[in-house]
């Protein structure tokens, strides 16, 4: 039993850590919470549905279309969110955003309607057992794509040209245009590879689940926060960390404490984070001054 | 800084405004013995409600300058103290009502000293996800904790408060109530902003380490601030209870909390007649907005956007 929750930690952790390495990138280039991040996540799901049950796509090919149509959504929530008012204060664009958010929450209401969609069960072979585990086969992708997706990640912003121009304008985003780095086309970038993350995310935990809501984007938004915060906002290898220790809480909390609280245990972790560790467990961002 | 103990309420720049303010409370008040209906009576009615949770949040988001996006957990704790008060506690008593209102406001109050708290040390985004985090936690409570909040199944037949004989029955006479619980609502506040409380909270919004320097205790002030808007919020959150009857944690969504935050933003932050404004101005719009049905939240996110691109201090701020 214990083992068995574990193991469902860890898919969920694989999924939260995927959404806040996306989230995470956009706000160490931007210096900024991204609240459409969650919008993007749930179009994500929406799209390989659409690929999946409308269009009958293969999965692979429904997963493709989804990461690249919500590449070029990640394009709009850019342009129309944040480009806007780049040069406004903090406050005003993050509330902008939460706006956007809103509006994209609610025409995937719109086009898809607001009852819960389902996924198809016979997607991916059935559940088997092995070690007195019950184990699904999306577990397995799930955390394989996970594991992956950061080894790539890891690789693309500490090895590549693109990776050393996210972390300058991370550092100092004046400096590193003095430098010669085109930030309009590095927010793109971001913009584009943490769409297709949090789409990706959103398709597995769709999967997973075979189920998937229109209205979850603001609790992925707060739990890729949580996780990111617990690995020190602005740092990649901290947000893998945090996500799969957001996952065990959340899994064995709901197996030992209590279900109703299940969505709660991230606030409560946040709230802690904040009041005793607010440079995250790895602990090397420092904390924003007043 | 200079302490005036007794700033002049009536203190305005000039005659034009004492009238202005004298002509819209004569208007006001004499509202629904001109216009009858049920119809315009409850949609005035929500229009006060919506003025003094907006108020309210406007000492934070105004004058304090910390965005909260999660006052629906202050509103939440002072309707379900105020409900469970005059449902468990003393069902009978005419006077329950009032008795139990200003209690739902101090509970809220004690949640705003625990939020403020954590202000000091986080501030901007930060902030925001604190604050809601601290609005869906109340919620999970009141839908987990079965004994106390009745879970999902809500308080119901919560009763209607009354003076001694005096039962307040009609729409009409709930119009009353909440216009006079709005201007017992403004009158301290508007003390408060005149007062050296007031400059204080400003000094800080302006800049914090100035205002440190120059002697304002920001720990002091800032919970100060969180817990008079909670205690507010709560007394508003009362209110919804005994209007509606009934009272479920869906009530207290973090888009309720959202909406309140744009009518302060709408209006114009740390005004006032901004937040009266904005809650006039967003509770007509959804209303307008009704026949659209679920799409009126589509509405409501783009008018966000537009106006944090276009007048981002607000409509009526400078």
């Amino acid at each position: 039993m214990f083992w068995q929750q574990v193991l469902n930690g860890l898919t969920l952790g694989g999924v939260y850590a995927l959404v806040a390495i996306g989230y995470t990138l956009v706000y160490g280039v931007l210096g900024m919470i991204n609240f459409a991040h969650g919008s993007i996540y749930t179009l994500g799901a929406y799209l390989a549905f659409t690929g999946v049950v409308m269009l009958h796509l293969p999965f692979p090919l429904a997963f493709l279309f989804s990461l690249v149509m919500t590449a070029v959504a990640g394009i709009v929530v850019e342009r129309t969110g944040y480009y806007p008012l780049r040069n406004a204060s903090v406050e005003t664009q993050v509330i902008c955003i939460f706006g956007l958010s809103i509006v994209l929450d609610n025409t995937i209401m719109l086009i898809w309607g607001s009852p819960a969609r389902a996924f198809p069960m016979d997607l991916f072979p059935t559940n088997f057992e092995f070690l007195g585990l019950v184990i699904s086969p999306v577990q397995i992708i799930i955390i394989a794509f996970a594991l992956v997706i950061m080894g790539l990640l890891y690789l693309l912003v500490f090895r590549t040209k693109p990776g050393l121009a996210m972390r300058a304008v991370a550092l100092n985003p004046e400096a590193a245009n003095l430098m010669g780095i085109n930030i309009g086309r590095l927010r793109l970038q971001t913009f584009v590879l943490s769409a297709s993350l949090a789409a990706s995310a959103g398709t597995l935990i769709g999967v997973y689940y075979k189920i998937i809501s229109y209205n979850v984007g603001l609790s992925i938004v707060i739990k890729a926060f949580v996780v990111s915060i617990l690995g020190g906002i602005g740092n990649i290898a901290g947000a893998m960390v945090g996500g799969l220790v957001l996952g065990q809480v959340e899994t064995l909390g709901a197996a030992y404490v209590s279900t109703g609280y299940k969505d709660a245990f991230a606030y409560i972790v946040m709230i802690l984070v904040l009041m005793l560790r607010p440079n995250g467990i790895l602990g090397v961002y420092t904390r924003e001054k007043v | 800084m200079e302490r005036t103990a007794f700033p002049g309420l009536f203190r305005f720049q000039n005659r034009r405004s004492q009238v202005t303010i004298l002509g819209l409370l004569a208007l006001a008040v004499v509202f629904p013995l001109v216009i009858r209906g049920d119809y315009p009576v409850h949609m005035a009615n929500f229009v006060l409600y919506n003025m003094i949770l907006a108020v309210s949040l406007d000492i934070v988001a105004g004058f304090l300058g910390e965005i909260s996006f999660g006052h629906a957990g202050f509103i939440a704790i002072g309707a379900y103290t105020t409900a469970i008060l005059m449902t468990k506690v003393f069902p009978d008593a005419w006077w329950g009502f009032w008795v139990a209102l200003p209690i739902g406001g101090v509970m809220a109050a004690a949640a705003g000293v625990l939020v403020g708290f954590p202000a000091l040390r986080i501030s901007g985004q930060y902030f925001f996800m604190v604050t809601m985090g601290f609005g869906e936690i109340i919620r999970f409570v009141l839908l987990n904790w079965h004994e106390v909040t009745n879970g999902a199944m809500g308080v119901t037949a919560i009763p209607t408060p009354s003076i001694g004989a005096f039962v307040f029955s009609e729409r009409w006479h709930f119009y009353w109530l909440f216009l006079a619980i709005l201007i017992l609502t403004l009158i301290p506040i508007v003390f408060l902003r005149r007062s050296y409380i007031g400059r204080a909270w400003i000094a800080i919004r302006e800049d914090p380490v100035a205002a440190e320097a120059m002697g304002i205790r920001l720990t002091a002030y800032k919970v100060m601030a969180f817990a008079i808007s909670a205690f507010f919020a709560g007394i508003g959150g009362g209110l919804l209870g005994i209007y509606l009857n009934y009272l479920h944690p869906s009530n207290f969504l973090a888009t309720e909390s959202i909406l309140i935050l744009t009518m302060v933003l709408l209006g114009g932050p740390g005004l006032i007649y901004g937040a009266l404004f904005g809650a006039a101005l967003m509770t007509g719009l959804s209303e307008v907005l009704r026949p659209l049905g679920d799409a009126r939240m589509l509405f409501i996110g783009a008018m966000m956007m537009m106006l944090m691109i276009l007048r981002p201090r607000g409509i009526l701020g400078k």
